[in-house]
């Protein structure tokens, strides 16, 4: 039996989600169908699928700021609740909620004038003091995950996204495309490009 | 397939080449050095219950209170004068209807006459500077001014509908020559015909006396049928011609919201 820990948290959407047969694991897209239709219980669902995904996203993104990757997360479902009638439930659910993601942070990257975009060389690069969140991570894993953090901090912030989505979210290339609303042969032209790049800036610091 | 061989098939995947894919293998051992902070329960709870805010309303009752809710809202945007005015020349129409003795033909009742007059007179009147918010409220509110137009004009058309309906059967039930449907015919074809004509001339001349104007010569010349030297007058409330009424009725509504709806393009440039 498939059981929902939020459901069974919060009193009042137990009612509504016991009109739904035990057995049955709805689809993304069918759960965004009904939200469209104003259900609390399968906005639950949804949220409670995706809550920690898309909080790891942004955390990475934002090189580590839990404060305000908690932020951004609220801002991006509240964003998708907002436009779900536009959501299209024939099309995957997981890249359109993403895309909404990305925006979110591209639009906090502009709104705080932070500039993630490094053109330096990689000499450069690693003189640069430490991306915003660091001391939190130093605190948790050490000069390991300090490193690991700047290095993808400063790669440029279209690389980033790719990078993280693919290896951190386990998006496929085609979900990757829809989300940044770029065609694959650019995906993988990001996705190559910035593992060189971490490659050349963790060697550097003799991690590879 | 173990974690790495499954890393190892993503980077070939994404490089095209397994030597390439073996040199980036050692960056994603440091990748997975980074974890990511996972929200307790009680965080998600908080999240789920900010958003059940932003819920969208249950569709189905929510198109019904919507449109309830619009035509509460432009029930009180039209001129009490535009009521008033419709029932106190409708219920005149019915008086000298009632007085004429002998009764004329049928298509000849100063109900038939009045009815879409009433109807034409009153939707003129609906927009223009007098009736329509300012442009800030309009763009406010909640649905589009194109809304906005239809909700008015079916609540004045609804209200002049049933004036004539209620006239019909008070003749009907005074004159036992007289059958209702047929009564009904004769009116309710150039009464909805005026009144969509109203409509599309109130959306193309700000001034409603012009829309007034117009349909009262149209109208006039049908009336003059009545005496000799204007009998070669097309008669449109000739049974086989009233289809060609309804056909032009539902052209001039859809040219008035499309207008409309242009009108509102317009205003969102100006902003």
């Amino acid at each position: 039996m498939v059981t929902n820990p939020v459901l069974s948290r919060v009193p009042w959407l137990k009612a509504e989600s016991a009109q739904r047969p035990a057995n049955m694991t709805p689809a993304d897209e069918q759960l965004a169908r009904r939200v469209q239709r104003g259900h609390t219980a399968d906005l639950a669902m949804l949220v409670e699928r995706h809550h920690s995904p898309l909080l790891g996203f942004l955390y990475r993104l934002t090189g580590g700021d839990r404060a305000l990757a908690e932020d951004l997360t609220q801002e991006a479902f509240l964003r998708a609740l907002r436009s779900i009638q536009q959501y299209q439930p024939s099309r995957p659910f997981k890249p359109w909620l993403y895309a909404i993601a990305v925006n979110v942070a591209r639009d906090h990257f502009k709104r705080a004038d932070v500039r993630y975009a490094v053109t330096l060389a990689d000499d450069e690069l690693l003189a640069l003091p430490d991306p915003i969140g660091l001391e939190e991570t130093i605190e948790m894993d050490g000069l390991r995950v300090a490193a690991i953090s700047a290095a993808i901090g400063a790669l440029p912030v279209h690389q980033r996204e790719a990078i993280i989505l693919r290896y951190y979210q386990d998006l496929s290339l085609a979900e990757i495309a829809a989300a940044l609303d770029i065609p694959i042969g650019t995906v993988k032209s990001r996705l190559s490009l910035g593992l060189r790049h971490l490659r050349t800036v963790l060697r550097e610091e003799g991690g590879v | 397939m173990t974690p790495q061989t499954k890393v190892r098939a993503k980077l070939i995947e994404d490089t095209g080449s397994a030597e390439e894919a073996d040199r980036l293998l050692p960056v994603m051992q440091h990748l997975a050095d980074w974890p990511a902070p996972t929200p307790t329960a009680q965080e998600t709870d908080r999240l789920v219950q900010a958003l059940a805010a932003s819920l969208p309303v249950q569709r189905s009752s929510h198109a019904w209170a919507l449109t309830g809710w619009l035509l509460r809202a432009q029930l009180r945007v039209v001129q009490q004068e535009i009521w008033l005015a419709s029932a106190l020349v409708m219920a005149l129409g019915l008086f000298v209807t009632l007085t004429i003795q002998p009764g004329p033909a049928p298509d000849m009742l100063p109900l038939v006459w009045v009815a879409p007059l009433v109807a034409a007179v009153g939707i003129a009147f609906l927009y223009g500077p007098a009736a329509d918010p300012a442009l800030e409220i309009e763009l406010a509110a909640p649905v589009s001014p194109r809304l906005v137009v239809l909700a008015r004009l079916l609540l004045v058309f609804a209200f002049d509908l049933m004036l004539g309906l209620l006239s019909s059967v008070v003749l009907v039930l005074l004159h036992s020559g007289w059958s209702l449907w047929p009564l009904v015919l004769l009116w309710l074809a150039p009464m909805t015909f005026l009144a969509a004509l109203a409509f599309l001339l109130s959306m193309l001349f700000v001034e409603p006396l012009i829309s007034v104007s117009i349909c009262l010569v149209l109208w006039g010349i049908q009336v003059m049928r009545a005496f000799p030297p204007f009998a070669a007058f097309p008669n449109w409330l000739a049974q086989d011609r009233q289809p060609w009424l309804w056909l032009l009725t539902l052209i001039c509504v859809g040219l008035a919201l499309w207008l409309a709806g242009r009108e509102e393009q317009q205003l969102l440039k100006r902003i």
